[in-house]
């Protein structure tokens, strides 16, 4: 049969198969109309990898007979061959395109795992409609020699909580394809098998990173008292790498012996990528001495250090730090000032801010900007300091204020924007001018526009007042 | 205490403070409750500042038992530093994970 129609509730299906004549896909868009009590019809191509383009026309039959009917019309399964096709004729904005692998039998799912587009999503599928079927299938691939579809068999057992897979699961921490122990290792972590950690420890001497990543991670997933100290032994590892997953492992251990370690690491740590690493994880331990450890790095001499203190900072939320933190904002190291004011920027209150308005003359242009994006964080209108502050040297200083006097005062903001339309030296002033007046759009803007179009010598910005004038 | 707003059948629970093996315990025996008159939770992590491994275990069972009671569990708006912690230990692929509210309550 070329053709088959299947009725589940109230959606009927229809399998195309690839022999399947342009005359009989006709008959069968007739025949739906037979189907009255049908909310959903969908046209499944699973089969097909090819289409004539004489069937096309069936295929608009069929959305017209499902509406006829009252039917939602969607077709489902559509290779890339096919969806060409549809593009080639304009009707793939046409039709709704669907993926639908209720369609698919065991076998045909488990195919494919062999295609990367679809091997995720088919695992999801196969995990959230598990039923002994499935099961069966995935049991059967577990026995099988095949590392692609047991990777993903072993995934799709782990997400669908199948214990009773766990024996064979532990077998696959044996397998010789790292791919396979690794998603054994992941899954095995999951499921708090602890009884695999030993096995899983022989994994972080390993040359694959990947496994070895995943070992580390199911160890932390696993952990007691006594696991921070046998992994911490890795943070002297040479590889470092191996110190940057060691850091993620006891980050999620999150105990004191981890953050001991931690912090002893940071002490003798010389490679910048990983002192980073380490302030990060730092931050994500609720100890005491943690934003002293992060006010310290702010000072460190590598700006990813700095950075990592400051977000840290920001992400403690390190209110008692915070005169600390601006006291550092006039540091004579300008990137030392920058990530004090990005540190912070999320937590100054009004009365703080006045501080960092304070310091704003007496640093370079680098902190002035985070300054103005800072107070652009706190709730409360800082136009007046933004006015006096708007003729700035620096074409993105002026940028920036402008912007954010937007946030505050639309009526400074308008006079002002105004003013530097016409006014300003820098095309990139001029235009963020232009956003804030196509925005506010303030009396008499359009003429203003108008004769910006004639006398401004920037194209970027005479063709955005030309688009805002069209639109108009 | 948590706090849960009704969002169209389904329950946003705004997730606060620190994850860990006791807040976790109660977090999960909290979401089962709600479960009780809803089909589907999402769980917000923004004001999730901290997480450790025993937190990350307990929200682990909890979906076990979603899942068990054909309930749907979701979650959403996490900081980099936890997806992290979810990305290293595979979950990201167990879990569903939405980076916004509204691309999570659909």
């Amino acid at each position: 049969m070329s053709v088959e129609f299947a009725k589940t509730g109230d959606i009927l299906k229809v399998i195309v198969g690839q022999d399947a004549s342009g005359k009989e896909l006709e008959e069968a868009s007739r025949n739906i109309l037979t189907f009255k009590d049908t909310a959903r019809i969908s046209l499944d191509l699973k089969n097909c990898f090819y289409i004539q383009s004489k069937a096309l026309a069936a295929l608009i039959a069929f959305k017209k007979n499902s509406y006829k009917i009252g039917a939602d019309f969607v077709i489902s399964n559509v290779c890339e061959n096919v969806f060409q096709v549809f593009e080639m004729a304009n009707l793939n904005m046409y039709f709704t395109i669907v993926e639908d692998f209720t369609t698919y039998n065991p076998d045909e799912l488990v195919e494919k795992f062999f295609e990367a587009d679809y091997a995720d999503r088919v695992s999801d599928f196969i995990s959230e409609n598990m039923n002994e079927v499935y099961r069966k299938k995935l049991y059967e691939v577990m026995e099988s020699d095949e590392p692609t579809l047991k990777y993903y068999a072993i995934l799709t057992l782990g997400k669908s909580h199948d214990y009773a897979s766990e024996d064979m699961i532990k077998e696959a921490l044996n397998s010789d394809v790292p791919q396979v122990a690794k998603a054994a290792v992941l899954v095995l972590g999951w499921f708090g098998d602890t009884d695999s950690k030993e096995k899983i420890y022989s994994f972080l001497d390993c040359e694959m990173e990947d496994l070895r990543d995943a070992a580390a991670a199911s160890i932390a997933l696993l952990s007691d008292d006594s696991d921070a100290e046998r992994l911490g032994k890795l943070l002297s590892s040479e590889n470092i790498s191996v110190r940057k997953v060691t850091i993620q492992a006891l980050t999620l251990i999150n105990d004191q012996k981890a953050f001991d370690l931690l912090v002893q690491s940071l002490n003798s740590e010389k490679n910048e990528e990983v002192s980073s690493a380490l302030i990060r994880a730092i931050s994500s331990f609720n100890k005491p001495g943690v934003s002293d450890i992060l006010i310290k790095a702010l000072g460190s001499s590598s700006i990813k250090t700095r950075e990592a203190a400051a977000s840290g900072l920001a992400k403690i939320k390190a209110k008692d730090k915070i005169n600390e933190i601006l006291a550092r904002v006039t540091d004579s190291d300008s990137w030392v000032g920058y990530f004090a004011v990005k540190a912070c920027g999320d937590i100054c209150s009004v009365a703080e801010a006045q501080m960092l308005k304070n310091s704003y003359p007496e640093v370079d242009e680098n902190v002035k900007l985070a300054i103005v994006e800072a107070l652009g964080k706190i709730n409360a209108d800082f136009s007046e300091f933004y006015i006096s502050i708007l003729n700035d040297e620096n074409e993105d200083i002026r940028k920036e204020v402008l912007s954010a006097l937007a946030n505050d005062n639309k009526e400074l903001a308008s006079g002002a924007a105004v003013k530097l339309f016409i006014e300003d030296k820098s095309w990139l002033v001029r235009y963020k001018a232009l956003e804030i007046i196509n925005a506010i759009k303030p009396k008499d803007y359009v003429e203003l526009l108008k004769e910006g179009l004639e006398t401004d010598d920037s194209k970027y910005v005479k063709e955005k007042i030309q688009s805002i004038l069209d639109a108009l | 205490m948590l706090e849960v707003q009704d969002k169209g059948g389904k329950k946003l629970v705004f997730v606060k403070g620190e994850i860990n093996a006791q807040t976790g315990s109660e977090l999960k025996k909290d979401v089962l409750a709600l479960f009780e008159s809803a089909d589907s939770a999402v769980l917000s992590f923004k004001g999730v500042v901290y997480m450790n491994s025993s937190g990350l275990r307990e929200i682990i069972d909890l979906l076990k038992s979603s899942n068990k009671a054909k309930k749907n569990l979701m979650l959403c708006e996490m900081s980099s530093d936890i997806r992290e912690m979810f990305t290293f230990t595979g979950l990201d692929k167990v879990f569903k994970i939405y980076d916004t509210q509204a691309q999570a309550l659909g």
